[in-house]
């Protein structure tokens, strides 16, 4: 009796050992942070409206994209930026030094420089902040995701207004959406002449896939359908749908997003593999896979291909499957880097009917990126 | 009259496989559903006899159907239909065995804190994006969690139903809180991986998991079969000691062979709720609590409605219903009015 429960004792303190170091795993990528001292803030503070050329020109009035008027009475020079994505055009726009505050997943945008990496970790757009790290870090301006409220957002935004803190919402329902934020911010920090050369660029390469787009005569129109890199072949399998803006990329390609043609209650829809024989089989001229991480699309781009089942979908049976890199690792994801992800749809689609994605990335980083860029 | 209805609820199974192999979101006539399981059937009794005869004998079976129907229906519904099966009469059969050895009409295997500890070996896995992948790990959390209950629940060398529903809600908690602890650190995207697998599906189900579920939860189901008998003796309680049965070492066993197949069922397809509890009840107020009938009837009507619950998961919409939700819709009406009707039927 005794041994049994020494036994169990042991087993107890092992799984709780196995969950501290679990937590401590996971925690760690929270907590690797330096606090940048907040007294010295004042005196900068002080000193910019000297050193800012456009001072006069605050206060400035926006609206974000959760439809809020800001006013942001004075340049921000303390500012908290919860995605990398929008952390990236604020390098762009030369203003990195000014970024006190990061979200709990920037370090991971490979596009950044390790200062603003190394800054402090504040929480998430999804699970909120760290309200004592925030007040700590004396911000003058918070720049969070908009989901509608669907996440810690709303919370975000009512606290940081009782704070007295400005926060911008920004948020990317299509492609254009991002170089609506890029002249946003380009107008919050008075940096209106480069944000439009980005904002300029990215048009530019837009209008660019819209012209093509448009001579791609009916008979060449292909049908495309863009997946989620399922964990497990043979389960359900995530479909961008109507009302996703990664499918919004295929139409403006000039292809068809085939599951835009049915109607569904989310626009990310999980469907097992005969719903998608039944419903796409016969017309899937391209498989695309979509997967933030490299591995797990390899995984499974292998997976499918060499299986009976997806046999039967007519992309994978003449060989067109595909995979995009998604997140901060590729450039399937928000901010300028999309329109690199958009060539590269575009490239896999139409082989011959576009500029190279590859050249696309080489004028980006050359134009915006290099003065920050780390390399890869 | 009684016997016929008994006889159906026996042979419903058979219905309920052919009927599930028929719907789905992929039109295929059910008489060509029929009659390729018909084929498939005749294909391979004719390989088997191939093998048997050296090749002697043989008798090639062709299949005249698209490629897509066969794909369709041997691929992906059937291992599909069959994981449902198992899974249904997996779960049912557990909550039968566990209700008459604790005489507790509120236990399923669920008390023992399978779900949980398999819930959290998910967590880890996805969360970690472990190599060794979901099923092993939720199955060993689960069997560590059983170990976890039964030796808290152990007091002076016996195992009471008090103490075995409060060892398996310290257990439960215990989980519980590491996995939602998991889930709060968790990323964006494997915090919807989990919610979405703790809801339970059959969805990833293919010949793989059958293979390994079909062995062990079939002989599972044997075993406590051939040991009906002995149910009988433990729904007495402390009387079946007096005449003198080894009722710790019987309870023993029982436990073994139901945490091995819930661990299995847990493993592979999720925590699906409320088939352990309801299945056993029904049966038993529809038919009296003798485990000589109760136990073949929990097995085939877990199995026939877990089929078709899942069948409706899959068909009901254009896209999936997690199955743990239908199963809990379906079975409450029914469950309410057999309550109603019978007052419990748990007099045993």
């Amino acid at each position: 009796m005794k041994s049994r429960g020494k036994i169990f004792t042991l087993f107890l303190v092992g799984v709780l050992l196995l969950a501290v170091v679990a937590s401590g795993c996971i925690g760690g990528e929270t907590t690797t942070t330096t606090i940048t001292a907040p007294s010295s803030s004042p005196t900068e503070a002080a000193s910019s409206p000297t050193t800012t050329t456009a001072a006069p020109k605050y206060p400035i009035t926006v609206t974000d994209f959760a439809e809020r008027t800001v006013t942001i009475e004075k340049p921000p020079e303390r500012v908290i930026v919860l995605s990398g994505y929008w952390a990236e055009i604020l390098c762009v726009l030369g203003v990195q030094d000014r970024i006190v505050g990061i979200g709990k997943y920037v370090p991971y945008d490979t596009y950044l420089p390790d200062d603003v990496k190394n800054r402090t970790v504040v929480g998430s757009n999804f699970k909120g902040l760290n309200w004592e790290t925030v007040v700590g870090l004396n911000p003058d301006l918070i720049i969070i995701d908009w989901y509608g409220g669907k996440y810690a957002d709303a919370e975000t935004i009512q606290k940081a207004e009782e704070l007295g803190i400005p926060v911008i919402a920004l948020t990317a329902r299509t492609i254009e959406d991002n170089v609506k934020v890029v002249e946003l911010l380009g107008k919050v920090f008075d940096k209106e002449e480069k944000a439009g050369e980005l904002a300029g660029w990215m048009e530019e390469k837009l209008s660019a896939v819209k012209e093509t787009a448009a001579q791609i005569p009916e008979s060449e129109r292909k049908n495309a359908l863009l997946i989620s890199a399922p964990k497990d072949i043979a389960g359900p399998v995530t479909v961008y749908a109507n009302g996703s803006a990664w499918a919004s990329m295929v139409e403006l390609i000039g292809a068809h997003n085939l599951a835009s043609d049915m109607t569904f209650d989310t626009q990310w829809p999980k469907l097992d593999l005969e719903k998608i024989i039944a419903y796409w089989g016969n017309d899937t001229d391209v498989l695309i896979l979509t997967s933030f991480s490299q591995d797990r699309l390899e995984d499974a781009m292998n997976g499918i291909k060499n299986d009976s089942r997806w046999q039967e979908i007519k992309a994978v049976k003449e060989g067109h499957v595909y995979g995009i890199l998604a997140g901060s690792k590729g450039y399937l994801d928000w901010g300028p880097r999309i329109i690199v992800g958009l060539y590269q749809m575009a490239n896999i689609i139409y082989p011959d009917r576009y500029q190279s994605w590859e050249s696309v990335r080489d004028e980006l980083i050359e134009k915006f990126y290099s003065p920050f860029y780390p390399g890869e | 009259m009684r016997k016929a209805f008994h006889l159906s609820f026996l042979l419903s199974p058979v219905l309920a496989l052919i009927v599930s192999l028929c719907i789905g979101t992929y039109p295929i006539p059910p008489s060509a559903v029929v009659s390729m399981v018909l084929l498939k059937g005749a294909q391979l009794i004719s390989e088997v006899l191939k093998i048997l005869t050296l090749g002697k004998i043989s008798f090639p079976v062709i299949i005249p159907y698209p490629s897509v129907y066969q794909t369709i229906l041997f691929e992906i519904r059937l291992p599909r239909v069959l994981m449902a099966m198992l899974v249904g009469s997996a779960l049912a059969i557990s909550g039968a065995v566990l209700q008459a050895i604790f005489r507790n009409p509120l236990v399923n295997s669920y008390i023992l804190g399978i779900s949980s500890g398999a819930a959290f070996g998910a967590a880890l896995a996805i969360g970690f994006s472990l190599s060794l992948g979901v099923t092993p790990l939720a199955f060993a959390f689960a069997l560590l969690a059983v170990f976890m209950t039964t030796s808290l629940a152990k007091i002076g060398g016996r195992i009471t139903p008090v103490s075995l529903v409060l060892a398996g809600i310290i257990v439960n908690a215990f989980f519980s809180a590491l996995t939602s602890l998991l889930k709060f650190l968790m990323e964006h995207d494997k915090l919807a991986s989990i919610v979405y697998w703790l809801m339970g599906s059959f969805a990833n189900s293919d010949w793989g998991s059958v293979r390994v579920a079909f062995p062990v939860i079939l002989a599972g189901c044997f075993m406590i079969y051939s040991m009906r008998w002995q149910l009988n003796v433990l729904s007495f309680g402390e009387e079946a000691k007096i005449v003198g049965v080894e009722t710790e070492k019987l309870k023993f066993a029982f436990i073994v062979i139901i945490s091995l197949i819930t661990a299995v069922s847990v493993a592979f397809c999720g925590i699906i709720g409320w088939v352990g509890l309801m299945i056993p009840h029904i049966v038993r107020m529809a038919f009296g609590p003798d485990h000589k009938t109760l136990i073949p009837l929990t097995i085939t009507v877990g199995a026939s409605f877990m089929v078709l619950a899942d069948t409706l998961a899959r068909s009901i919409a254009t896209y999936e219903i997690p199955i743990g939700i239908l199963t809990t819709l379906l079975g409450i009406p029914f469950f309410a009015y057999l309550l109603r009707k019978t007052g419990g039927g748990w007099n045993a």
